[in-house]
Formats: C-alpha cells, structure tokens, sequence
C-alpha cells in the first residue's frame, strides 16, 4: 500500500527511528511501510496519521485496494 | 511500562531457573548416572558444549534484561521491539515459540537417549537441528519478505 510518510518525515525532519519511537514501532516495521513491502494494521496506521496531525486517508493511499 | 518491567524481572528469573536446571541435569548425567552412554564420548561432550551454549545465551539475555530494567530509553526500546507487529507477525509464521521449544526438547532427549539408543539419539539431534535451520531460513525469508 503506498504512503506519504516518507514525505510527511522529511516535511517534519524525522528519521525513520525517530518516528518509530514517537509511534511506538521500530525502525525496520517504518522502513517497510514505507517500501510498501508491510502493510501497517489499523492501529499502528491510526497512529502514524495522529502523529503527523492528519487522517489515516492523508496518510495512506487506498486506491489499490479499491481497484481490487 | 511497569507491567514490562514485571514481565522482564520475571524472564530473568525464569531464564537462571532453565539454566539451573539444565545444569543440574547435565551434572547428573556426567557424574552419577549409572552405565555408559552406548555412542561413545560423543553425548559428554555435546552436553557439555549444549550447556556452555544455553547458559551462554542465558546470561546474555540475563544481562541485557537487567541493563533495560536500569535505562527508561533502552526499556521503551525492547518493549517496543516486543510489542512491534511486524515483528510479531514474523515470528508468528517462523513458528516463535513452539518449534524453539520442540527443537529444545529434541536437543535434551537426544542427550538422555544418548545413554540407551544410539538410533533415536541420531534421530533425534537430526530433528532438532532441521527444526533450527528450518526457523533460521524462515527468519531471513520473512523479513525479507514483509
């Protein structure tokens, strides 16, 4: 599933650690977010989005899974 | 967090409780079993390499726990690797924790057998490292993977 939280960490000048540790998660789970090879549940989704102030839609892109 | 913190107290206990143990097993095996173990040497000196090796891996993770029982940033760290679902998930499909403890098992009645049965201790220290290799190479795929 493809996401903007790459962008939305540079916008805010996170690294991935940082942000797992804000979000409760490690490093290596952001990484694979990220690289689309993980698909994060709803929860860790959720607070991904608060953290950055946005909804889980601003966040995540669900076109795909629509498509399907 | 003071939940973790009970949990951690309580897998340092039970970590030295598995190597007490293990070792009590293992001195009784060398020096006052009765009889010869029918493979030759072989079972006294894997039980005293499996030993070094647990309790190895035992006081690693005794001193670990402890160094996070002491450092809030370092605690939040295991707990969160503890907790992450990713990770969970991995080991979940890598068959964490039951095939661990089957291949221990395998690991520790090869060693018994070892002084009755040189077939089912073959047989046995093969399953055991099969049940290993097979968890080390469904690490590697599963993180690869997810």
């Amino acid at each position: 599933m493809k996401t903007k939280i790459k962008e939305l960490r540079k916008e805010h000048k996170l690294t991935q650690e940082e942000l797992a540790m804000a979000v409760g998660t490690t490093r290596q789970t952001i990484t694979s977010i990220e690289t689309e090879k993980y698909t994060a549940s709803l929860v860790l989704a959720y607070k991904i989005a608060s953290y950055f102030g946005k909804s889980i839609e601003e966040v995540f892109d669900f076109s795909s899974v629509e498509e399907e | 967090m003071e939940q973790y913190k009970k949990a951690l107290s309580r897998k340092i206990g039970l970590v030295m409780m598995s190597s007490g143990i293990l070792l009590l097993l293992i001195v009784y095996l060398l020096f006052f079993f009765p009889g010869e173990p029918v493979v030759g040497k072989f079972p006294h000196f894997f039980l005293i390499g499996f030993a070094f090796g647990i309790n190895a891996v035992g006081f690693y993770y005794t001193y670990r726990y402890q160094r996070a029982l002491k450092d809030e940033t370092l605690l939040r760290k295991y707990y969160y690797e503890d907790q992450d679902e990713r990770l969970n998930l991995i080991r979940m499909k890598a068959g964490f924790p039951s095939l661990s403890v089957a291949g221990a098992i395998f690991l520790v009645a090869s060693a018994v057998a070892a002084y009755f049965d040189a077939t089912v201790t073959y047989t046995l220290l093969a399953g055991a490292i099969f049940l290993f290799l097979y968890q080390v190479v469904l690490l590697f795929v599963l993180s690869a993977k997810y």
